[in-house]
């Protein structure tokens, strides 16, 4: 059943009327008010996210129609399984990333709190956007704008450094999106809509195949660059010199996971698995995927700073997704999805741990963290786990959609990926778990003992409340949804509700 | 009051015309009520445009006024349509806002009587001529509101920085080469046809298209409009009177004077010929060819240069280029890109002169080096900075990015997918310079100032100067959210009646 209702919009609405909120009366009232607008529109955007869950559950769609944008065209938000995951992921994770940012900026003391909080806002809003378009223009002008909010976030420092990550950010991101926003004027004039429709709207052999093949990488490029694909991701690793909580946000909520989003919306719901099979776009897209999963993983193992690392880590992760995707079959179309969620739990706790770390001691290079488990006991646990759940483990978030990324791999009769899906879990432990094993070690490094150090670093145990709690909580959801990956919000259940719209009823979808 | 509903077309351009004669009388006895004479009319100039578009839109039909009564093609006719009637309020709102931008200037400079009333005159008699030319129906008349603007363009030029005397010569000898192909121009229509009536020359063009004395005219008018809209490579008078212009007026000059030639290009070009016809499909070509170099050049010319105008006046060349791309890709999509543009560029184009002209009031700043940590002092003007460039470079969901959504829908529906890489190539090469004068202004170091105006008010500018570029703001924001409504319920029906026939 569709439904007319505002309630798409206003999600969307609300945190944009936060971010202008912020940036106009930011500076003139006292943080604490300041960080309330965040909090207060954090809240509200989640609620008004997680009321739609049981109305999209039961199968009804909500349209938020707004107006007409372009000639033909209308700025069209609604909801339906895929979208919805993304949504209730980027909703959930403002608030706790809205806290733990609050501790972070205050705990280090940043200039400008005033635009992050702004740009926070109006990133998170471009995500709810980006995940709930119906249509590929509302698509692209809520893309667009996620890259612009982003840039004042990598830039945040407004040193040489921030400087050259921030001309790298936008190089690979407006250059890519040029190339997208010609790929949806063309599918526009060729078949006359840009409306999301599961299982496309590009028929195989309505143009030539490397016509088509050109136009399907014109418009997966948009999304290739955001999720960092290799030969792509130059910019990932570069935005690293971002605060903490931005990289948190970058890596893990909004830009990098819309980008496998862009990728899903394109490769199910404007060509559908046929045509992407047909152009033999999938294919290429498939060992794409599998070599940068590989790669990331190698170049993880060499990094000695812990953002980086992890950084990479997330390369590699989300071509895991990129990988479900283009295999194109029901499970491992529900797997990418339900790792959009899983990966979010997991990698924002990671970050949050590191950011967590960096405040509290003034670490950032691994080998100096040694023994740190004695200082930061429940910042450590929480990253212990959090790296077993990125490797798979069973009980953990990571292992579900794994998991089914495997099974539709093995559908689809395709051995070596799984083979690389297997080798790639592994490869995580071998990157992540020597960072356990050094924050466990037996001899303390005089840094992480002895001094308590500068950046107003508290002197007690572990890091302060407002970092912790968020980062708890969210090793604590990782676990869960692990175990019963139902829930709370169902989001297991959505992902495969996804899954099935797309390829027509679940099951094998093509034969090899 | 029905008597003055009538009268609408011509009032529009009488009142500044008013102001234009009665300022120097009125300056004579208070220099600030010739000012205000002025900004007076022009406002009142705005109320009749919004009348008259009004009007047009719901009758549904152009609105024909005969000059003092006599009928075409003997008398002067202004036809007013959906199309023109958008075009003319632009005028009117530029005009308006750049009257009220320029007052606190004068402070500033603390000029005499003579020269203000001189100034505000020209700007008054400038906002006639681009009125004018908008309104006519009648080609001579045209060639006649044509000069009006020039004249009161060289005079807003002279009376600028040091180098604006230089500047406003070579505009001069450039634009009375225009203005004298465009009369040739006319002359052989008038030759082929008899008359100079625009619909009657239409009529009786049928048929005639591949004789050589309209192709000679049509290749004149090229020449005219080319030079008067700086298409490359007749461009070589802008960057300098761009940048050396009264900073007050520069908005206005920047903005709008280089838009509405290029207006009067797609009367004569899609009104007054035939585009279907043979002929006019090589001249097409021949314009997305100087258009293509154009967009290309310039964006890379505003590349090389540190002086905020001249990058500005530089990426001007390149958009005017993408305003005649929309003319050479001449279907629906197209044209209505052209004209979006026409009016989106105006309004970004005199926001970032606004800007500018804001920078050089407070600080004294010409050079993008000197921006560092201004935001700081100035977020209004800041903020006017980076919404007209984010538009410029073409992103959305400003106006920029909906013009440049139909140039590139109208390519593609044409099969012309070079115009398509250019315009992307265009907009990356924007976003390298307008980034750059982003990271300048956000991120520089705060360097040493020419003058600092001492904080008097609350505000970062008098508001005479903040309202123009509020409303610039506005005007960017609204036109890209907004554009469908202009498009479908003001210049669908004439485009498809009047332009494309």
């Amino acid at each position: 059943m569709i439904t007319e209702s505002l309630r798409p919009a206003l999600a969307v609405g609300t945190a944009l009327l936060a971010a202008l909120l912020i940036l106009l009366f930011g500076n003139r009232i006292k943080p604490n008010l300041r960080e309330a607008i965040t909090l207060t529109a954090a809240a509200i955007m989640a609620g008004l996210i997680f009321s739609m869950v049981p109305e999209v559950l039961k199968g009804n769609v909500l349209i938020s129609n707004l107006w007409t944008i372009a000639d033909g065209l209308s700025l069209k938000l609604k909801t339906d399984g895929a979208g919805m995951v993304f949504a209730c992921v980027a909703g959930g994770l403002w608030i706790l990333t809205s806290i733990y940012s609050i501790g972070y900026v205050r705990g280090h003391h940043e200039k400008n709190q005033t635009g992050y909080f702004a740009a926070f806002a109006v990133c998170l809003a471009s995500a709810i956007g980006i995940a709930l378009s119906a249509n590929l223009i509302t698509f692209f002008i809520f893309y667009e704008m996620l890259t612009l909010a982003t840039y004042p976030l990598v830039v945040h420092y407004r040193d040489e450094k921030a400087k050259f990550s921030g001309r790298k950010y936008l190089a690979y991101t407006l250059v890519s999106g040029q190339l997208f926003f010609v790929a949806i004027v063309f599918v526009y004039v060729k078949y006359g809509t840009c409306e999301f429709t599961p299982g496309g709207f590009i028929e195989p052999g309505s143009m030539g195949s490397g016509i088509m093949c050109i136009l399907f990488f014109m418009m997966t490029i948009g999304g290739l660059v955001k999720a960092g694909v290799m030969p792509l991701h130059g910019w990932l690793p570069s935005a690293m010199v971002a605060p903490t909580p931005v990289s948190a946000l970058l890596h893990a909520v909004a830009v990098v996971k819309a980008g496998v989003f862009c990728l899903l919306r394109v490769v199910c719901y404007v060509f559908g698995p046929e045509s992407a099979y047909w152009c033999s776009g999938s294919t290429i897209l498939c060992w794409l995927a599998a070599i940068t999963v590989l790669l990331s993983s190698l170049v993880a193992m060499r990094q000695d700073n812990l953002k980086a690392r992890l950084a990479f880590s997330t390369i590699g992760q989300l071509s895991y997704i990129v990988l479900g995707i283009s295999l194109l079959s029901a499970y491992s179309i529900a797997g990418a999805l339900f790792h959009i969620v899983a990966h979010a739990f997991l990698k924002i706790t990671l970050f949050m741990c590191a950011g967590a770390i960096f405040v509290t001691t003034g670490l950032s290079e691994i080998s100096a963290m040694r023994g740190l488990s004695k200082r930061m006991p429940v910042t450590c646990a929480c990253f212990t786990a959090a790296s077993l759940g990125i490797a798979g483990l069973p009980l953990m978030a990571g292992f579900v959609s794994k998991f089914n990324i495997l099974e539709g791999a093995l559908i689809m009769g395709k051995p070596f990926f799984m083979v690389v899906l297997v080798a790639a879990a592994l490869l995580a432990l071998t990157y992540l778990i020597p960072v356990v094993q050094i924050f466990f070690g037996r001899e303390n490094s005089a840094a992480t003992l002895n001094e308590s150090h500068g950046h107003g670093g508290r002197a007690g145990i572990d890091a302060a409340p407002a970092m912790l709690i968020p980062l708890v909580i969210t090793a604590v959801i990782a676990i869960i949804l692990g175990c019963i990956p139902n829930a709370g919000l169902h989001l297991y259940d959505m992902a495969i509700m996804a899954a099935e719209e797309i390829t027509g009823g679940g099951g094998v979808y093509l034969a090899k | 009051m029905n008597q003055i509903a009538d009268h609408l077309p011509v009032l529009v351009i009488l009142l500044p015309l008013c102001g234009t004669l009665l300022c120097p009388i009125i300056s004579h006895f208070n220099i600030n009520a010739g000012k205000r004479t002025v900004i007076t009319a022009l406002f009142l100039s705005i109320v009749c445009a919004v009348l008259q578009l009004i009007q047009v839109i719901t009758t549904g039909e152009a609105i024909h006024y005969w000059l003092g009564g006599w009928a075409p093609p003997i008398g002067i006719e202004f036809v007013i349509d959906g199309l023109n009637g958008v075009v003319i309020l632009l005028v009117a709102i530029i005009s308006f806002t750049t009257a009220l931008y320029s007052s606190p200037f004068e402070k500033l400079e603390r000029i005499d009587r003579i020269h203000s009333a001189g100034y505000y005159s020209m700007l008054a008699f400038l906002s006639v001529g681009l009125l004018g030319l908008s309104s006519t129906g009648d080609a001579f008349n045209l060639y006649v509101f044509m000069e009006i603007t020039a004249i009161s363009g060289y005079g807003l030029i002279a009376v600028g920085e040091d180098k604006g005397p230089i500047a406003s010569f070579r505009y001069l000898m450039t634009g009375t080469i225009g203005a004298c192909m465009y009369l040739l121009g006319i002359g052989f229509l008038y030759a082929a046809t008899g008359t100079l009536n625009m619909a009657d020359l239409a009529d009786r063009l049928t048929g005639l298209m591949d004789s050589p004395l309209i192709v000679m005219s049509a290749a004149c008018l090229i020449v005219g409009f080319g030079i008067k809209m700086a298409l490359f490579p007749l461009h070589g008078w802008q960057p300098a009177a761009h940048s050396y212009a009264h900073p007050a007026a520069d908005p206005m000059i920047a903005g709008i004077m280089i838009k509405i030639p290029a207006y009067a290009m797609l009367r004569f070009f899609f009104c007054i010929f035939d585009e279907q016809s043979h002929v006019m499909q090589l001249f097409f070509n021949a314009i997305g060819v100087m258009a293509v170099i154009g967009i290309l050049f310039g964006s890379l010319k505003a590349l090389r240069y540190d002086t905020y105008n001249k990058i500005l006046a530089y990426s001007s060349i390149g958009q005017v280029g993408y305003i005649a791309m929309g003319f050479a890709i001449g279907n629906f999509y197209g044209i209505i890109g052209a004209i979006l543009h026409i009016v989106s560029h105006a309004f970004m184009k005199a926001g970032l002169f606004y800007t500018s002209g804001a920078l050089k009031y407070k600080y004294g700043i010409h050079d993008i080096n000197e921006l560092g940590q201004v935001y700081r002092k100035m977020p209004v003007t800041s903020l006017t900075m980076v919404i007209c460039a984010l538009s410029m470079i073409g992103l959305p969901p400003f106006a920029g990015f909906f013009s440049k959504w139909y140039l590139a829908l109208g390519a593609i529906e044409k099969g012309n997918y070079f115009y398509v890489a250019v315009l992307i190539l265009s907009s990356l090469l924007g976003a390298i310079y307008f980034f750059r004068i982003m990271e300048k202004l956000f991120m520089g170091e705060k360097t040493a100032r020419e003058k600092e105006l001492p904080e008097k008010s609350r505000f970062e500018l008098p508001w005479q100067m903040l309202l123009p570029l509020l409303t610039v703001v506005a005007a960017v924001i609204l036109l890209g959210l907004f554009n469908a409504y202009i498009v479908n319920g003001v210049l669908k029906t004439t485009i498809w009646e009047v332009v494309l026939t």
